[in-house]
């Protein structure tokens, strides 16, 4: 708890990652988190069944810009199924964070919205 | 007693190092509170107004007795309180009994700033009986440029013309007694306002509002939950027909409230609205009869142990004395607020704290002294603002100001403290919030102002 924001996170929020809207994203969709009022864009294309290329808007906390940022890296490349798959103990386990629940939902707002977007297309 | 009331306090004894700047969510709780509780426990737990056996009538005696301690404490009459689970029950309660009698051609009267608590019930009430929801406007006009709101520590004025300019021109955040007039009227049929803001720290004008809807003969309803523990509350004074707060906010135990009613409303405006054992007079298998007012609204065995913690809040409080509380939590807000402001950060709220009984003896710059001058009588006006303060830091986020707060052993609340649509009204996507309690001390402040430098330093 100590050392949460570490330079490593200070770091990727002042220089976050995928950062940027896409036009022409397949898979899209909004999300806000109530408690704090937060929002996390989420936008990726699809090449072939696997993403292609993704992006992020939002304005927010250290913790949930950089999930964002982690969580866009992470699944650059996975198919539809591999992101179906995705669990949250997986997504934490990404950024070596240990965060007590409150925050863990900062950290899983993008990742909420992929399983948002994932929910809302799965017939498509 | 203020001096080393901390010890009165068995948290600080665990957390030694804690700055609880979290009061306006919970106050701590007493070691007299808890030994209340613990007495019923262990010395004379029965059920209420049933058993013949002596630690029943004990039991009784004790949970009446708090009863009688809390209508002393809001100069009500015994019969007039209610003991519930919170604000929440007192208001939830209240909309569920008195709006079945409103039509489509109705209005209710709420404000701006009001708790998602005395919001969300009247909504859902509207969508059913189709009446109309008004709100009370704030002062503060977002649509011109006000020369108070960039209030940093970087302005030239001295308290005293801070004050003067806020009263004459501004008074951003308080309410607009002027929209109350226009909203206000024959068609009004309840009106329900907080005391006290959750989120601004603002008193509101209770009296006036209460004037203005007696005109219309609408029913008058104050949420209390902040106020309660800030100042004294006379029912009589106020003149309101209901009035609801919570025990956890006033160092009583959680799951406890009171709901005040004046008698005539209680025997002839509200029908009960639980039903079950200990509030009926006779019972067939047809039908069923109350009994007395106040006992028919506890229907069911009641929280007692909490309610006998609550009495001993309230004696708790008593003891220490509103002239001790007021004075303390007055120059410990001002001081909040100067050093708030000496560090350039956005105040949510009025930037200070003063009673109608101040004299002209604002110190012009450093620290605020002695703003109030409270006398012996016990006609304590309350102050412009409760130690309720909300602010923001540009680009650090509450969540991580108070993440960093925490690692210094700080505790604020950061979010929108259950009050979205002020939020929103305001632009504001979220705000941290300190609130001071009775045992809060200068070295908190000192040690929430180092916390935000800390932060600064980190994220910007």
């Amino acid at each position: 708890m100590d050392n949460l924001y570490s330079e490593f996170l200070l770091d990727l929020y002042k220089n976050p990652l995928n950062r940027g809207a896409l036009t022409n994203a397949e898979l899209q969709y909004k999300i806000h988190n109530p408690l704090c009022g937060d929002e996390i864009e989420l936008f990726i294309k699809l090449n072939n069944n696997s993403v292609s290329e993704v992006g992020w808007e939002g304005a927010g906390c250290v913790i949930s810009q950089v999930g964002a940022s982690l969580l866009t890296d992470y699944i650059k490349g996975k198919t539809r199924s591999e992101l179906e798959k995705l669990s949250i103990d997986e997504i934490i386990k990404i950024s070596g964070l240990n965060l007590n629940p409150t925050r863990l939902r900062c950290y899983l707002l993008s990742f909420s919205a992929l399983q948002k977007i994932l929910h809302e297309t799965r017939y498509t | 007693m203020l001096k080393n009331i901390k010890s009165y306090f068995p948290i600080f004894a665990t957390h030694p190092n804690l700055s609880y700047l979290d009061n306006a969510a919970t106050t701590q709780t007493p070691q007299v509170v808890i030994d209340a509780m613990n007495d019923y426990y262990t010395k004379y737990r029965a059920n209420t107004h049933r058993g013949m056996y002596d630690i029943a009538v004990k039991a009784t005696d004790e949970y009446e007795g708090a009863r009688a301690t809390v209508a002393k404490f809001l100069n009500a009459e015994t019969n007039e309180i209610i003991f519930t689970s919170g604000t929440t029950h007192g208001l939830n309660a209240l909309a569920y009994t008195l709006c079945g009698r409103l039509t489509h051609r109705d209005n209710v009267v709420l404000t701006r700033l009001e708790h998602h608590a005395n919001l969300v019930p009247w909504q859902q009430m509207a969508k059913h009986y189709g009446f109309e929801i008004r709100f009370i406007e704030l002062q503060r006009d977002l649509s011109l440029p006000s020369p108070l709101l960039r209030r940093g520590g970087s302005d030239s004025f001295s308290p005293l013309q801070r004050r003067e300019r806020e009263e004459r021109f501004d008074s951003p955040y308080s309410l607009d007694i002027e929209s109350a007039k226009k909203i206000i009227d024959a068609n009004t049929k309840i009106v329900s306002f907080t005391l006290a803001s959750n989120v601004l720290g603002t008193v509101n004008p209770a009296k006036e509002i209460i004037a203005l809807a007696k005109k219309f003969r609408a029913i008058t309803i104050i949420d209390a939950a902040q106020a309660i523990a800030h100042f004294p509350i006379d029912v009589k004074d106020i003149d309101c027909d209901w009035l609801v707060f919570s025990g956890h906010k006033m160092y009583g135990p959680t799951g406890t409230g009171v709901l005040f009613g004046k008698k005539i409303m209680l025997e002839e405006n509200i029908e009960p609205f639980m039903f079950g054992g200990d509030m009926v007079l006779e019972v067939s298998y047809e039908n069923a009869t109350w009994t007395e007012v106040p006992q028919r609204f506890e229907a069911g065995t009641q929280n007692i142990a909490s309610v006998i913690g609550l009495g001993a809040a309230v004696k708790f409080i008593q003891k220490i004395g509103w002239e001790s509380i007021m004075k303390h939590e007055t120059e410990l807000t001002g001081y909040l607020l100067e050093k708030l402001q000496e560090n350039d950060v956005q105040i949510i709220g009025p930037s200070i704290c003063h009673s109608e009984r101040s004299e002209e003896s604002l110190p012009s710059t450093g620290q605020p002294t002695e703003i109030i001058r409270f006398t012996q009588d016990d006609s304590l006006k309350p102050p412009n603002r409760i130690g309720v303060v909300s602010f923001t830091l540009p680009g650090i986020h509450p969540h991580d100001l108070a993440e960093i707060l925490n690692q210094n052993n700080v505790a604020i609340r950061a979010g929108h403290h259950c009050a979205m649509p002020l939020h929103t009204h305001l632009a504001l996507t979220a705000t941290a919030r300190a609130s001071l309690g009775v045992y809060s001390t200068k070295e908190d402040v000192d040690k929430l102002i180092e916390g935000i430098k800390q932060a600064r330093e980190i994220f910007t």
